[in-house]
């Protein structure tokens, strides 16, 4: 019993001493990687791009008020015959262990997301460390210079790519996809995937009033366009136009202006903000052929209009923006069914899920054929677009009369 | 190793029965009756009292004709000379020469006569031993010895320095009575009954302590106090064998339901209204000679999150107070924990901005944070310690000094990371909210700190449920520990977590099973009269 009692104390105390044997690391120990970059080296290698916090730098530089010529962050680029392998091997030339979690960022480039992009996500979606709510951006060029690429506001590239990837709310010219929807979309049998694309511009003194004397250009990054996939291999890419007409059908649009020309001066523009979406897809039989309703109910304000003629007084003019908006809309959606239905034949509207969901006899054997079958679907578009305020004035800005 | 240890401590207990044995036969030669002859008595107590420079003793002769032989016996300092002087020797040398009765005074009636015509003393005992009377000295009597008889007076004129009732540095408060418990058990007693008028405020006494003899009283009003709880706490004091009783402390150990754990089950106040109000719940008080400390039993986990001053302030604010004190329990044994717990295992759990600052600040410490934690933690209990025993001036300077070299100079040295510097001093700061079991919270938290050391917030989790398990398996004179909450009495619940108003708390705790839990009758919420309205 008492040696029991002792054993127990022993092996008490040994707990309290040999601490540090589990997966125990300090924070002094870590590289936090803020942004990962997928590339195929020509020889079919992978080669990985790292963004690494140096917190110290971070630090000093929030308390100098910024400026200072250090860097926040580093780059590290190492190669490997797989993801993890290259993950492994950034460690040869890290000094520290690289702590995922905090990813905030993965840019695939264009060459290797021709190549298919599923064998490169398997490790982000299996390793327990990496998180699936990083947003994922194809990049248009080297995933080097974008990763690399210094941004004004945010000390951290990283920040500042995915807070560009957050404020495409704003516009919806640009889709916002993260890991785990991505993962999703490829892992069903019949939608295809897209992902935002993002490009590294140099623009030129005279475009950028805050530069210093001694850089002819400016590298800005940009979001530019929608990377469209079948199954896993990108085939092209959308513009910003078509890129709305996809999420209206997705009823991913949260806000955007759309513009019109004026009802009197067709030269002159009005802006209208969009306010509300909500789209539905429906599938129908009719006389044993598919068709596809795709109604998108859209309520939008009034943001600004350039003509001087138009008188929102009346509601003859009112309607008539109304109809210009669902048009534009019409316009929009058409535009992105076209390229991919009519084009590529690529079912990125998701339109495969919304039959099997109404049919889900019928889809038994319309999957066998889907390809075929998506491309010659009869689709209509119904949109119903409303105009709900005017801002804070009638009138246009004009001398009084 | 364990087994000599044993042997040692049997050793040991055995040499004190020894004594004991000893003790005893002193006794009981000292318990034998007194003489008729008073030159036998007075040889007696001088060979008891021999080399004591303290105790005085006073021979005179009482009456005119016949005189009778007296003496009077006290220990110098413990009585009051004036009254002495007034009341005792003016009276039997002068005043009974002049209203003697006319038979005269003789050595047959003069008990009598001192006893019921002579003495201007309110408070006289007889005693026929030589032990009580040499108690009654002890205690601070005047013990009168008459010539002829065998039978001694004890004259309570006790009067000694004692320090006035003042308001107690340890529990003070904003709102409520200032007034303290002090040294002497008689003014505690009188604090005591001042606020409970009724007789059936019971306060019996009995002494403890071999060699001190120490007073203790127990307090509970009859017919709210448990009777079972009142006669286990008689049972239990009655059962105490030692030496000497200088503080309270000593007999909270030997009543003690849990002796081996770090949580107290006995509680402690300086204070009569806290001490009022806890027999008025139905608990029983046990007051202790020599110490303003009165011990409280049963005493469970919540009232340490009580304060007097809950009861005296409107209840909103109490309520929202004593939430806060939970939370900064909490606070104060997790906190280095977690912190330890989320730098070194999950850093994964900071949100990305705080984990850039602490890595920032990580930068080039040469002490892990489980390291840290422990060097802030026990620094920061010796400078408390420091603060604490240090003359009042001097332990102010230690403090800020302390805290500078510490908190200041330690950081910018780089030998503590700040987020370490800010985590201890808020532990510092919740710690000192709930003071009465702060003591077994810097335990805990150490405990704990270990613990997520060894294995992240897998490790405090599993430390937690040990100190809940015990917690749950404690008693407090039979009563659950963690009552009213484990197990849970919800009509208990309007004084845990919050505090009802007054006229909402209808009954007296039920966990204590008390005899007559009704406090008062309900609805006497106050209400606008009722003319108004009709207005």
């Amino acid at each position: 019993m008492k040696k029991r009692t002792l054993g127990c104390f022993i092996f008490i105390l040994l707990l309290v001493v040999l601490t540090g044997c589990w997966n125990r690391r300090e924070l002094n120990t870590l590289s936090i990687v803020q942004a990962v970059g997928i590339d195929r080296t020509e020889n079919g290698q992978i080669s990985l791009t790292f963004q690494i916090l140096k917190p110290s730098e971070i630090k000093t530089l929030g308390s100098a008020g910024g400026g200072g010529g250090s860097k926040g962050v580093w780059t590290l680029t190492s190669t490997g015959q797989t993801i993890f392998d290259a993950f492994r091997n950034a460690t040869m030339e890290a000094d520290r262990k690289l702590f995922i979690p905090f990813n905030k960022i993965i840019v695939i480039g264009e060459e290797a997301a021709r190549a298919g992009i599923a064998p490169l996500l398997d490790f982000f979606d299996r390793d327990h460390e990496t998180r699936l709510r990083v947003y994922v951006l194809i990049a248009r060029g080297k995933t080097k210079d974008i990763i690399e690429a210094e941004h004004e506001q945010e000390k951290v590239p990283a920040d500042a790519i995915e807070s560009l990837v957050k404020a495409t709310f704003a516009t919806s010219k640009i889709p916002k996809i993260d890991l785990h929807e991505l993962l999703k979309t490829l892992a069903s049998k019949t939608s295809d995937p897209f992902i935002p694309g993002i490009e590294l511009l140099e623009k030129k003194k005279d475009e950028i009033d805050e530069m210093k004397e001694d850089e002819k250009t400016k590298k800005v990054v940009k979001l530019d366009g929608t990377a469209i996939f079948r199954e896993d291999k990108l085939i092209g890419w959308f513009d910003e136009i078509e890129t709305r007409g996809l999420l209206w059908i997705l009823g991913k649009v949260k806000s955007g202006i759309i513009v019109v020309p004026s009802p009197r001066e067709g030269t002159k523009n009005v802006a209208l903000e969009i306010i509300k979406v909500s789209s539905e897809v429906k599938p129908e039989m009719i006389n044993g052929r598919l068709v596809i309703t795709v109604e998108v109910k859209e309520e939008g304000n009034l943001g600004e209009q350039m003509s001087e003629s138009v008188d929102l007084t009346k509601p003859d003019t009112f309607k008539e923006l109304e109809k210009k908006q669902a048009a534009a809309i019409k316009d929009e959606i058409n535009a992105a069914l076209i390229k991919a239905q009519k084009e590529w034949g690529v079912d990125i509207f998701k339109f495969g899920e919304a039959v099997h969901r109404k049919f889900p006899g019928e889809w038994k054997e319309l999957k066998k054929s889907w390809d075929e079958e998506f491309q010659n679907i009869e689709v209509k578009v119904e949109v119903e677009a409303k105009l709900r305020e005017v801002g804070m004035f009638t009138y246009p800005v004009k001398k009084e009369e | 190793m364990f087994r000599k240890i044993m042997n040692k401590i049997k050793l040991l207990g055995f040499q004190g029965s020894k004594n004991k044995t000893l003790k005893e036969d002193t006794l009981t030669k000292n318990s034998r009756q007194l003489s008729h002859d008073l030159q036998v008595n007075l040889n007696s107590l001088k060979a008891v009292f021999e080399d004591a420079s303290d105790i005085v003793i006073r021979e005179f002769k009482i009456g005119v004709e016949q005189q009778v032989k007296a003496f009077l016996i006290f220990v110098d300092g413990l009585v009051d000379k004036f009254a002495i002087n007034e009341s005792l020797l003016k009276s039997l040398m002068l005043e009974a020469r002049l209203a003697q009765p006319s038979q005269g005074i003789n050595k047959d009636n003069v008990f009598r006569y001192v006893k019921e015509c002579a003495l201007s003393i309110a408070s006289v005992k007889e005693s026929r031993t030589l032990k009580d009377a040499i108690d009654a000295v002890l205690s601070g009597d005047v013990v009168l010895f008459l010539d002829g008889s065998d039978t001694a007076l004890i004259i309570s004129i006790r009067g000694w320095e004692t320090r006035g009732v003042t308001e107690p540095v340890t529990e003070t408060v904003v709102r409520g009575p200032r007034e303290g418990f002090v040294e002497t058990i008689r003014t505690n007693t009188a604090l005591i009954r001042r606020k409970i008028k009724n007789p059936n405020l019971k306060i019996e006494s009995l002494k403890i302590g071999k060699e001190t003899q120490t007073d203790v009283c127990i307090a509970y009003i009859k017919g709210i106090a448990n009777e079972k709880i009142v006669r286990e706490v008689k049972k239990r004091l009655e059962r105490i064998e030692i030496d000497s009783i200088l503080e309270s402390g000593y007999i909270e150990s030997f009543i003690e339901d849990a002796p081996l754990s770090i949580f107290p089950t006995v509680g402690n106040s300086e204070k009569p209204d806290i001490v009022g109000a806890k027999i008025l719940e139905g608990r029983v008080a046990i007051l202790v000679d020599g110490t303003p400390f009165v011990l409280t039993v049963p005493y469970l986990f919540v009232e340490a999150f009580q304060s007097s001053e809950d009861y005296y302030s409107r209840p909103f604010y109490s309520s929202l107070i004593r939430c806060l004190r939970y939370l900064s329990f909490a606070i104060s044994i997790l906190s280095p924990a977690i912190y330890v717990a989320l730098t070194t295992f999950h850093q994964e759990l900071l949100p990305p901005p705080l984990l850039i600052t602490m890595a920032a600040s990580a930068e080039g410490l040469p002490f892990p944070a489980l390291i840290e934690a422990l060097i802030m933690g026990i620094t920061f209990e010796i400078l408390r310690e420091a603060g604490v025993r240090l003359p009042r001036p001097v332990g102010q300077a230690i403090s800020i000094v302390g805290a500078l070299v510490i908190g200041e100079a330690a950081v910018s040295a780089g030998i503590i990371g700040a987020p370490m510097v800010i985590v201890i001093a808020l532990t510092a700061i919740s710690s000192f909210v709930v003071p009465s079991i702060s003591d077994a919270g810097a335990i805990t938290r150490l405990f704990l700190t270990l613990c997520s050391g060894v294995a992240g917030l897998f490790g405090i989790m599993l430390g937690i449920s040990g100190v809940l398990t015990h917690l749950c398996s404690l008693r407090s004179l039979g009563i659950p520990y963690t009552s009213p909450l484990a197990p849970a009495t919800f009509s208990d619940m309007k004084d845990v977590f919050i505090r009802v108003p007054w006229w909402a708390m209808l009954t007296r705790p039920r966990v204590l099973s008390v005899k007559n839990p009704v406090r008062q009758k309900g609805g006497q919420m106050p209400k606008p009269p009722e003319d108004d309205t009709k207005n």
